[in-house]
């Protein structure tokens, strides 16, 4: 699947924007409401950088056999794929 | 005193690896791409070990192998994933050449062997971390026997190949498993008792240029570690290219359309430096990134592309296959001859030729005052009213589904 940008040169792309600083980004979509407290909702999609070093506060993206799912970053977790990166929220 | 080395990465599976790098839940499985195509295009390790076989039609993967999991292609992520993986071999090699979706060519010079394996961890090391796929890597003095050593240990291997071990290698490489060769190559040195890379490169020179080929001289040489520049990379030589791609389609008037009007934009760039091809190198690509490819050879060169279009439609027919859907096309010109030296008219066609070439002249003189669409080609008329119209192009952010 891939998200479609017009080829006008006048325009900003989105990726040239979200892609700015990050070397391997990659866009993930929140399932569910399990991260609500931490104010991230069903639907939005998340910017993530795989390869990243995470540092302490840092959002993860760990991946087992049950797929792609986000964590808080802790010494030792396993399968830490990614950093969360940044957030974008498609408002109704 | 530095060594040219050449590096040859090569993407493991590729296309099945993509699908696991986006899909954990596919990790450490057997699968197989191609789905709505009903064959397989790719397969991972697991479903290769099984048994599955690059163009076995679905119907019998799912029979044979029913755990066997079928992905339908996703050749959007495939292109992002090796776009990025050539980004990342350019970090650290320098005159990187993508020679398909999931291969490509680079230099090192060094004179250290450890210099060209930390290189090939390094590289190894991105992919993996960035990409979440693996690559073998070959490092050898050209590219034949780079290629020798990226076969050697695959998956996620790194073999270089030295002056010192390549006989050792090439012993135990057969002949048909040599770049390049081909079926019918194979065939023919086998008939002459040529098995092993190794029996092919120890032949005496008399017998290489008395008995052979050029391709077969070609890769003695390259298998003797002598570089040989190949009429494939007329891209590095001086030429002109000029390539689009549209949204798909199996219908062939467009896609010689959109080859014609590669052809009249690539003539008009030659025509504005005085350059005259003598060859033309035209390819069409499939939407499964399957490159078809043709050389056309003019006895005169020149650039005005209404007499290169009766060729262009000649080898176009040939090459093009009517069950593939294309969406891209691109034309080389190449070989040059400058204009002002006159070629001696051998088959009194260089009337006609001036005539054309005038003809031209006017063309852009009127292109330049009325923009590059006031005149053009009949054949390129489909291609031109698409001009300016709105050509998608994904954003290159791979999307890699759901976290919870």
């Amino acid at each position: 699947m891939a998200f479609y940008v017009s080829d006008n040169p006048d325009l900003m792309t989105l990726d040239q924007y979200l892609l700015a600083d990050l070397r391997a980004a990659y866009l993930l979509q929140m399932r569910g409401s399990r991260l609500e407290h931490i104010g991230i909702y069903d639907g939005d999609y998340l910017v993530v950088e795989r390869g990243a070093l995470p540092r302490p506060s840092d959002l993860v993206v760990t991946a087992d056999e049950e797929g792609f799912s986000i964590q808080e970053f802790s010494e030792g977790i396993p399968n830490v794929e990614a950093v969360v990166k940044s957030l974008i929220r498609k408002f109704p | 005193m530095n060594h040219t080395w050449v590096i040859h990465i090569d993407g493991d599976a590729f296309f099945a690896s993509v699908e696991a790098a986006n899909n954990p839940r596919l990790r450490g499985k057997p699968i197989v791409t191609g789905h709505e195509r009903g064959i397989a295009t790719a397969m991972s390790y697991q479903a290769k070990a099984l048994g599955v076989t690059r163009g076995m039609p679905m119907f019998q993967i799912r029979k044979l192998f029913p755990q066997v999991i079928i992905a339908k292609s996703d050749y959007d992520s495939y292109e992002l994933y090796s776009k990025r993986m050539i980004n990342i071999v350019r970090r650290h090699v320098s005159e990187v050449h993508e020679y398909s979706i999931d291969e490509c060519f680079g230099i090192v010079l060094t004179d250290k062997l450890e210099k060209l394996q930390e290189i090939g961890k390094i590289i190894k090391k991105e992919i993996r971390s960035e990409l979440y796929i693996t690559v073998t890597i070959g490092i050898a003095l050209t590219r034949v026997l780079a290629k020798v050593a990226s076969k050697w240990h695959k998956p996620d291997g790194l073999t270089i190949i030295t002056t010192e071990t390549a006989d050792e290698f090439l012993m135990r490489t057969q002949i048909g498993a040599i770049w390049g060769i081909g079926r019918q190559g194979t065939i023919a040195l086998r008939d002459d008792d040529i098995q092993t890379a190794y029996d092919l490169k120890s032949l005496p020179r008399e017998l290489i240029y008395t008995n052979y080929h050029k391709r077969v001289r070609e890769i003695w040489h390259e298998l003797n570690g002598q570089k040989v520049e190949r009429d494939t990379d007329h891209t590095h030589s001086k030429s002109i290219i000029r390539s689009r791609s549209f949204p798909q389609t199996n219908n062939k008037e467009i896609v010689f359309a959109e080859l014609s009007n590669n052809l009249e934009i690539a003539c008009k760039r030659a025509r504005s430096v005085g350059l005259k091809p003598r060859s033309v190198y035209l390819f069409l690509k499939s939407t499964d990134y399957r490159y078809i490819r043709a050389e056309i050879s003019l006895i005169d060169p020149t650039y005005a592309p209404s007499l290169i279009i009766p060729h262009l439609r000649k080898y176009f027919i040939d090459i093009f296959e009517p069950e593939l859907s294309y969406k891209s096309t691109g034309v080389t010109l190449a070989s040059f001859v400058p204009d002002h030296i006159g070629l001696q008219d051998l088959f009194g066609q260089m009337t006609n030729t001036t005539d054309h070439e005038h003809l031209f002249d006017t063309i852009d003189q009127i292109s330049d005052k009325f923009g590059n669409n006031a005149i053009h080609l009949a054949s390129s008329m489909n291609s031109k009213t698409r001009s300016g119209s709105f050509s998608p192009k994904p954003l290159c952010i791979p999307f890699l589904g759901v976290a919870i």
